[in-house]
């Protein structure tokens, strides 16, 4: 997954879908929707299909058989991976970030 | 963690809202717009997608972009070329478009400096005189350099839309020369309207009715160059993007772009050159008024650099981007 460093990880559309997947396979319709339910917004079609394309082509993301026109996608292990060390790296920011917000600033 | 699901149970795969079983018009729209290789591996999936989402303005932008991302960071394992060929083609397309738009500044220049008080002022001043040559040079050298590249790769685009009747390729092929006719049309039209061309055809149309009609009638018929430029150039991209040729050929066209990239920074220079040989030796004809449309002849000439110096800038920078393609 192609990271870029100026942009949030909860924004980042290849972090959300691995995350969306974590669950369970899913459709590109289920992906958005479940994205939007936890917090993640509402992923473009274009944008969706940008990042799965690449994860896929990564590694990280497979392909199951097509259920009619709609194809489910199923996390990988090394897309679980990837994406566990993702959210450790977030909790490390955040326990950081919220202990600092707690300090009195003098 | 959560351990995924195996394949047997499909979350997420409820059909409460489930695409219909064709794509509706807009999808299969928004799928033309995508290289054919990408459509073959997603269309399918991407179409439902489409046909289950509002087509609202968010959306058709959220398509573009990933249509043009698509095309220019090609993905996929069943990618059919080499990630290679698919960049130096994207590459060479770009010299191209840039071409174009130097063509075009080329013609503002041309038509500024066709007739009087130029030509007699290159043939008197050797500066200028060679300035111009080479600018003539240049242009010559880049045309031919984009026939030697781009003529090979259109006729296989040709012959392989034509074997496969890929009629859209084919459409796409024809606005070029279609455009063309068009404009030369126009100008063959304008020309036996206006008045008898006293030093060249081309100067004749300004003359149709009079000032302000002459203008209006350059205006259009320049209006009319620029959309079949730009329509011509869009066409031989999407045909170009769309089309399975052998991947050689491109191979071959990669020499050719890097000349076509050269001679316009050549010519851009010339014409810089051009311009501070006239300030220095003739400053009543660049301080006057014999730019496009009776303007500052400085100020045409600026804008013509400006114009050509950008073309040449993103042509010498798709090049060498060509050049290091061939190389890794």
């Amino acid at each position: 997954m192609q990271r870029d460093s100026t942009r949030s990880a909860t924004r980042d559309p290849g972090l959300l879908i691995l995350a969306s997947l974590a669950a369970g396979p899913r459709h590109g319709y289920a992906m958005v929707e479940d994205i939007a339910a936890f917090g993640g917004g509402r992923l473009g079609p274009g944008t969706l299909y940008g990042a799965l394309a690449r994860l896929e082509e990564g590694g990280l993301i497979e392909p199951l058989d097509a259920d009619d026109r709609r194809r489910p996608y199923r996390i990988t292990q090394p897309g679980l991976t990837l994406l566990e060390g993702e959210i450790d790296a977030l909790e490390r920011v955040v326990h950081t970030v919220r202990g600092r917000l707690a300090e009195p600033t003098g | 963690m959560t351990a995924i699901d195996g394949p047997e149970r499909r979350p997420g795969t409820d059909r409460r809202v489930a695409p219909t079983r064709s794509p509706s018009p807009w999808t299969r729209l928004a799928l033309h717009l995508f290289p054919s290789a990408w459509q073959e591996r997603f269309g399918t999936e991407f179409g439902a997608l489409l046909d289950q989402t509002p087509p609202t303005v968010r959306v058709v932008f959220d398509v573009l972009v990933a249509a043009v991302d698509a095309h220019v960071h090609p993905t996929g394992p069943r990618r059919r070329w080499p990630l290679m060929i698919e960049r130096l083609r994207i590459s060479e397309l770009v010299v191209f478009a840039s071409w174009v738009m130097f063509v075009v500044a080329g013609l503002a220049f041309q038509r500024m400096t066709e007739g009087a008080p130029f030509a007699p002022i290159a043939v008197a001043q050797p500066l200028v005189g060679v300035a111009y040559a080479t600018i003539v040079a240049g242009a010559v050298v880049s045309l031919l350099a984009v026939v030697v590249g781009g003529v090979p790769v259109a006729l296989a685009i040709a012959r392989v839309a034509l074997a496969r009747r890929a009629w859209r390729q084919l459409g796409l092929l024809a606005v070029a020369p279609i455009s063309l006719a068009i404009w030369i049309g126009l100008t063959l039209l304008l020309v036996s309207v206006g008045d008898p061309p006293a030093d060249g055809a081309w100067r004749a149309i300004i003359d149709v009715g009079g000032p302000l009609l002459g203008n209006a009638a350059f205006l259009i018929w320049v209006g009319v160059f620029l959309l079949a430029a730009i329509a011509s150039t869009v066409a031989v991209g999407a045909a170009a993007l769309d089309a399975e040729v052998d991947g050689s050929l491109y191979r071959r066209a990669a020499t050719p772009a890097v000349v076509t990239a050269v001679a316009m920074v050549v010519v851009a220079g010339a014409v810089a050159i051009w311009g501070v040989a006239l300030a220095v030796l003739s400053p009543a004809a660049f301080w006057g008024t014999d730019g496009i449309l009776g303007t500052s002849t400085t100020l045409t000439w600026l804008g013509v650099i400006v114009a050509m110096g950008a073309a040449a800038a993103v042509a010498i920078r798709a090049a060498v981007r060509a050049r290091s393609e061939l190389a890794a």
